[in-house]
């Protein structure tokens, strides 16, 4: 039997904010940007010029989302992002990425999350959320702003701090020689965590799931995100934590985001706020269906 | 698949302990609650080698392993449980009837087996809800097609997150909207109950509680009361008539939508349940359980 489906698919960019009227969480310098962070949007100016907005990322995501649920007929649909900004050292930021979309006739809404580094520095020519069915997934062609964390420490660093983790110690063949071999060891891997019922996984990209946390004697703390495995576990996400050597490099911008002279880190009173952007869709099918 | 070795620790030695205290003879009586792979360990495991002919006969778990303490434990599960874990086809033999009204049955052991070979080992309960679903399947006239029945499976591991129970969506929709309480009026009574995920295909929000109870003649039991969305046949009717019929939750989308050409397309099924969510996933899992549930169906 042919199945004619008719599909009313209207796609209102009902954003929050169309434009960055949203309240200020925070604004200041940081490696030579002006960045301004509110409920509507995150943008950063260099010399007077937009050169970040959280905008084109999100609408990117969402015209993927909407490519996607084309012919699906699951009624009103929302797509909705949240950001919070963890750290704000030099150009870059790090931020959680929470991702939910919603339609009336599905069985659940579908919940998502990351962390991700921004380096304003680089071309924004791609990153991630142009795939629907991997929406958080970092292009590793084109990965633009994000930053992988073997830019910011030499990989033998990461690979001792991995092996390090009490949670991958106690569960992993921990043997791997190099931080390649590691991270495809772990692929398929299902962690259990202390004091949660959900595994997690690693994923693939998960050297670009990390933010900058906050500094101690020993180093800088790092965080990387896992990925809960499986639909009941969707909103239990997990982080692993490193404690990373500081680069030299950093240096500088690290102890300025300590004494919040320029961005910020975890430490001290906490900066804390959600950007939140959101789109709708309806998606029907007709009678004949 | 992670290897255990002499050193290695973790929830899957617990588990290895569990089976060889059952398997070997006479019990190594090993400790189950510590998560140590240590000597006694790995003698135990190099006699159950011995004892199975699994080779090579050494102290080290492999997938291969694995695979042969699920077959030793299809055969030998754990003695106080015996008669729970006898699966329905196998009383049904027994019996000298059939139970089976659906298109299949399968054979157990040779299910488990591939099955514990490839994902590893299982525990009572994910032992106990496969079993479950299984029968589930066997008895359900309208799974007519193999390739259902290994969406159906895909989707309930991924879904209940490897349990293989219709259990309750952890943090039960805190921080969103689905989350918050609602307040039903009946018959001069209130009842209050939060729509979160329960059940196989997690189901969430009021309106598909209301639809599932309906469509399966439960009048506004589910409304009422959500939480029996939890007990398995409930859990399964409601995922198979979803599934089957494009209601409740599957917005038009039906099995047979999917399973048109030779090969089913797992990954468009996922548009049953929710868009296109982790339809990878899922439809990778679907993908390795269909050979496993062709290998291991029953001709009676």
């Amino acid at each position: 039997m042919t199945i004619r489906t008719l599909i009313a698919l209207v796609a209102a960019a009902a954003a929050a904010g169309a434009a960055d009227s949203g309240k200020v969480l925070w604004e200041g310098m940081s490696g030579g940007y002006s960045i301004r962070w509110t409920t509507a949007d995150l943008s950063a100016q260099k010399a007077g010029s937009p050169s970040f907005s959280l905008k084109p990322m999100v609408e990117r995501g969402f015209a993927a989302y909407r490519s996607a649920m084309a012919g699906d007929g699951a009624g009103h649909c929302i797509y909705q992002r949240t950001f919070e900004v963890i750290s704000i050292v030099g150009p870059l930021i790090g931020l959680r990425d929470r991702y939910y979309t919603s339609c009336a006739e599905e069985a659940h809404p579908s919940v998502n999350s990351r962390l991700t580094t921004i380096d304003l520095t680089k071309p924004d020519d791609g990153g991630y959320g142009g795939q629907a069915d991997e929406p958080l997934l970092t292009d590793s062609r084109h990965p633009g702003r994000v930053v992988s964390l073997e830019r910011l420490f030499a990989p033998d660093r990461i690979l001792a701090a991995l092996i390090a983790d009490p949670v991958l110690k106690s569960q992993v063949d921990t043997g791997a020689r190099t931080l390649p071999l590691l991270i495809e060891g772990l692929d398929g891997e299902e962690l259990e965590m202390p004091r949660s019922p959900c595994k997690q996984s690693v994923p693939k990209d998960i050297l670009t799931r990390f933010a900058i946390h906050h500094v101690e004697t020993a180093g800088v703390a790092v965080r990387l995100a896992l990925e809960p495995v499986g639909g009941a576990c969707q909103s239990s996400p997990a982080d692993l934590g490193l404690l990373m050597p500081a680069p030299d490099r950093l240096r500088e911008a690290l102890r300025l985001a300590a004494e919040r002279k320029e961005g910020f880190l975890q430490s001290g009173k906490a900066i804390t706020g959600k950007t939140t952007i959101e789109y709708s869709l309806e998606s029907r099918r007709s009678a004949g269906k | 698949m992670q290897l255990l070795k002499l050193g290695s620790s973790g929830s899957k030695v617990k588990l290895l302990k569990q089976y060889l205290n059952r398997l070997v003879t006479p019990s190594p009586n090993l400790k189950e609650d510590d998560p140590k792979f240590d000597a006694a360990t790995q003698t135990a495991v190099i006699q159950f080698k011995t004892l199975w002919g699994v080779t090579p006969a050494n102290g080290t778990v492999d997938a291969k392993t694995w695979g042969e303490l699920g077959g030793a434990a299809g055969l030998q599960v754990w003695p106080s449980d015996a008669l729970e874990t006898v699966p329905d086809w196998f009383f049904s033999l027994i019996q000298g009837k059939t139970m089976l009204t659906g298109a299949f049955g399968f054979n157990r052991r040779k299910f488990f087996e591939a099955y514990m070979e490839h994902y590893g080992p299982l525990n009572q309960s994910q032992f106990k809800g496969l079993d479950a679903l299984l029968s589930f399947i066997e008895r359900d006239p309208d799974i007519t097609d193999v390739r259902w029945a290994a969406y159906i499976l895909a989707t309930v591991r991924w879904e209940c997150a490897g349990t293989w129970q219709p259990i309750e969506e952890y943090g039960k929709g805190s921080g969103h909207a689905y989350g918050k309480p609602v307040t039903v009026k009946k018959d001069g009574k209130s009842y209050t109950n939060t729509y979160y995920g329960r059940g196989y295909v997690q189901l969430t929000w009021h309106k598909n509680y209301i639809n599932a109870s309906k469509k399966l003649g439960l009048g506004d039991d589910l409304e009422l009361h959500p939480e029996k969305v939890l007990v398995p046949d409930i859990a399964y009717r409601i995922m198979s008539y979803g599934m089957v019929h494009g209601e409740i939750f599957a917005n038009g989308h039906k099995l047979a939508d999917y399973s048109k050409k030779k090969q089913m397309d797992y990954s468009g099924a996922r548009h049953m349940v929710n868009g296109t969510d982790h339809n990878s996933d899922i439809a990778t899992i679907a993908t390795q359980l269909e050979p496993m549930l062709r290998a291991s169906i029953n001709i009676f």
